[in-house]
């Protein structure tokens, strides 16, 4: 088999599984069969994908539409790994809707392979159509649901904005065209360093404006943050972390991929990614975290966490156009990306577990006293929420603690300050959720929570412990991300 | 004589005039027609540069943009009519269960 089918071999083995699974639910009966088949499949075409692929270094092609480097190869795994946890809480959570979810896992798939199109992508093209292969696949998951209201009213709002958000980035990728004559990452890069900008400086800033703000938009960064807190309200719990963790770890992968391959050729361009990301990072923690702290639905506040959790990662990608910094920071922010994952799915499972079957989403109130009614599943959710208020001996710390070390190093002493106080604050809605757990408010009953099968507790229970052992012993993780890059 | 600067003068035209019709309607079909305008202008701009380059490469991206816009009216008509059933209006200010 030549190089060039196996740099796809990820993207088509979950492309091969997702028409499986569409097939198959044209005859299976049971969610629940659909569901074990979606995930035993994820697992062994496309996890046995990227671990061959992994233990021969990766392959790259020159000129070729994708690039299957380590890099491209790190995110495939997150993304299996992300799916396979989703697909496996979603199997109680529908039934629990009584909700019919065969096609359920072929959307979930598809929604896979389109992230790790858009993480190994290097050119335009295939660029946009991992990004459209995702969002679309998204849409139709955000409305699921079709009983309840908010579902199909999160579907119709995420579509019409991501539809409005993908324009701005085509516009913005037309407009890099027609600056350098080429629309693979290598041949844009070649244009930026020699200066041969056919229709000059004015359209090529242009387009990069305009593919930023499409970037922002995906990125959930604020001012470009609107649409995510209706849609993550609104959508099927597992889905929300799907979307939240998957589409947000996509959109920041596809982000380092074109920078580092493109953008870093021009100074000017470097020098306003920098300034931009930095910029609209901090505004996102700050704004984010103080209109997180005013909510009362579980999972509207998750949403703007992850909202928050974006403009940390912002940080970190505006950071790597600083060239000294850059290898410390790209190890940083998989860190970060990698412990997001473990941390943010596990917080949205804990949701999807207390969230009653007539309901879409449940207030503080249905949290309080959980402590006593609920010990363990409260347990395990104040590990998550610690983890993502960055509390020491989580792993959420030590991805926070990366990302602000590697900008004291340079030398960005106001950055991290600002962000650190902006952590201080998003400190605060997390406790309260905790708070709300162990100490019910005077005269309140403990809430009670739905039956939990076997297979979501084990599931918290693997990502709790997760959470805390790469918190303690971060050296399995930070091993595997050092000295990734672009091949 | 029709300049490169013509085709991109009338595309970001397309555009703006999709970008107000997305912002202002409150049909969500209107809405949505509004932003095939805003993506049908990026059309006209790769078709414009890909010929202006002499290459092929504005005209195959062209082919993509058009097969994704398929798949997206056709997703979109469902999710719609999805949410005709619920609200018996296709208005997107019926779509406010959910703010802030």
């Amino acid at each position: 088999m030549s190089d060039l089918l196996w740099g796809t071999l990820p993207i088509a083995a979950m492309g091969l599984a997702a028409c499986l699974m569409f097939l198959l639910a044209a005859v299976l009966k049971s969610g629940r069969t659909a569901g074990v088949l979606g995930i035993l499949s994820t697992l062994i075409l496309g996890g046995g994908s990227v671990l061959v692929l992994w233990s021969q270094g990766g392959k790259v092609v020159p000129a070729a539409l994708v690039s299957c480097d380590k890099l491209a190869l790190f995110f495939d795994g997150l993304f299996v790994l992300v799916a396979s946890l989703v697909m496996a809480l979603s199997l109680e959570y529908f039934d629990k809707k009584k909700a019919h979810h065969v096609e359920l896992y072929g959307f979930i798939i598809l929604a896979t392979a389109g992230m790790m199109g858009l993480a190994s992508a290097t050119n335009l093209i295939t660029f946009y159509l991992g990004l459209e292969t995702m969002s679309l696949s998204f849409y139709v998951l955000a409305g699921f649901l079709r009983a309840h209201e908010n579902s199909v009213e999160a579907s119709l709002k995420y579509f019409l904005l991501g539809a409005f958000s993908s324009a701005f980035l085509l516009l913005g990728m037309a407009f890099l065209y027609g600056s350098s004559a080429s629309l693979d990452f290598g041949g844009i890069a070649t244009a930026l360093s020699t200066g041969a900008i056919p229709l000059g400086e004015p359209i090529l800033y242009l387009g990069f404006f305009l593919f930023l703000v499409g970037l922002f938009f995906k990125l959930s960064l604020i001012p470009f943050h609107f649409w995510a807190p209706d849609v993550y309200q609104g959508a099927p719990t597992p889905i929300t972390a799907l979307m939240a963790v998957g589409g947000k770890t996509a959109a920041a992968a596809g982000a380092i991929r074109i920078f580092l391959s493109v953008f870093t050729a021009s100074q000017g361009l470097a020098d306003k990614w920098f300034h931009l990301f930095m910029a609209v990072g901090l505004m996102t923690i700050f704004v984010g975290s103080m209109i997180a702290v005013t909510q009362r639905h579980i999972k509207r506040l998750l949403a703007y966490s992850s909202v928050v959790h974006a403009g940390f990662i912002a940080l970190g990608l505006g950071a790597l156009a600083v060239a000294s910094l850059r290898e410390q920071m790209l190890a940083a922010v998989l860190f970060y990306l990698a412990a997001y994952l473990l941390m943010n799915v596990g917080a949205f499972a804990v949701a999807g577990v207390v969230e009653r079957p007539e309901n879409y989403d449940e207030t503080l109130r249905s949290y309080s006293g959980l402590g006593t009614t609920a010990p363990y599943l409260a347990a395990l959710f104040s590990v998550f929420m610690l983890s993502l208020a960055g509390i020491p001996l989580t792993v959420g710390f030590l991805g926070k603690f990366y990302i602000f070390g590697a900008l004291v190093k340079g030398g960005y002493y106001v950055v991290a300050s600002l962000g650190l106080i902006g952590a201080v604050i998003a400190t605060y809605y997390y406790l309260k959720v905790v708070v709300a757990l162990y100490f019910p408010a005077a005269g309140e009953e403990p809430a009670q929570v739905p039956k939990v099968g076997w297979t979501t507790l084990a599931l918290l229970t693997v990502m709790g412990a997760g959470t805390l052992y790469l918190g303690i012993f971060p050296g399995l993780l930070t091993g595997l991300v050092k000295g990734l890059g672009i091949g | 004589m029709i300049t490169i600067g013509h085709y991109l003068v009338l595309a970001s035209f397309l555009f703006v005039v999709g970008l107000i019709g997305a912002l202002t309607r409150k049909s969500a079909i209107i809405v949505f027609l509004a932003i095939e305008l805003m993506l049908n202008s990026v059309n006209l701009v790769f078709l414009a540069l890909g010929r202006y380059f002499g290459q092929l490469d504005g005209a195959v991206f062209v082919f993509f943009i058009m097969a994704v816009s398929a798949a997206e009216a056709a997703i979109g008509v469902a999710i719609t009519v999805a949410f005709i059933r619920r609200n018996k209006t296709t208005a997107i200010d019926a779509a406010n269960l959910m703010k802030w």
